[in-house]
């Protein structure tokens, strides 16, 4: 095994570690949410509303760059 | 794709599958569904996107990224926004109403992995800085396991057959 796939399962552990907190406090936020009396169908808005904004802001970040570079 | 990089997306693949697949709930009556699952992990693919378009942008100010390199990476990227959405559109609607759309589904996943395929396939993605690099190869490589997750939570959830 090389260093640079060494390196390369190192950054992917590292991605794990910071997405693993993420899915499960996903999780837990949907599991204390329902306890509360919140419905399926408003945590299915509330991750959709989540992932509509991660998109919205990329394809900005994306125009914006463009612009910067006259392309 | 090489020996290596097969090798590591399978690293990724068992890695995010102990992500969501450990991920259950403890303590209450009704379990996160599959649907619930698909959900979080296309947050997660929408999150991980907008974090590599975002090092791909400091990458080329930082100047390690060529500005026509940067260009072709955020081509796929926007790419990979705009069928997120449309995806997210889609699952919004709930778990029967993206049965009816299920061939729709599978095409957009199709494309996502269509576009991570572009960007491994291009190799170095041409940042200079080798950590910088790797770093966003990894995020590039998560977008398609966590494609793959969706796809599986689907199938699990009876949207897609």
């Amino acid at each position: 095994m090389n260093l640079a796939l060494i390196n390369m399962i190192l950054k992917g552990i590292d991605l794990f570690v910071q997405l693993a907190p993420l899915a499960f406090n996903e999780i837990a936020k949907i599991d204390a949410l329902r306890q509360l009396g919140v419905d399926f169908q408003a945590n299915v808005l509330r991750l959709t509303d989540s992932a509509h904004a991660d998109n919205a802001n990329t394809l900005e970040a994306v125009e914006a760059w463009r612009k910067e570079h006259n392309l | 794709m090489t020996k290596r990089e097969i090798r590591t997306s399978v690293m990724f693949t068992l890695l995010l599958c102990t992500l969501t697949a450990c991920a259950h709930r403890v303590g209450s009556q009704v379990p996160v569904t599959h649907f619930e699952q698909a959900l979080v992990s296309n947050a997660i693919l929408a999150s991980v996107n907008n974090s590599v378009t975002h090092g791909v942008i400091a990458s080329n100010q930082a100047g390690v990224l060529p500005t026509d390199k940067a260009k072709a990476v955020l081509a796929q990227t926007e790419r990979i926004a705009k069928v997120s959405d449309e995806l997210t559109t889609i699952l919004a609607k709930g778990p029967d109403a993206a049965t009816l759309e299920a061939t729709k589904i599978r095409e957009l996943i199709g494309q996502v992995q269509l576009s991570v395929t572009a960007l491994v396939a291009d190799g170095s993605l041409g940042i200079k800085n080798p950590e910088s690099q790797q770093t966003v190869l990894a995020e590039v490589q998560t977008i398609g396991v966590v494609a793959n997750q969706i796809l599986a939570q689907l199938q699990l959830g009876g949207v897609l057959k």
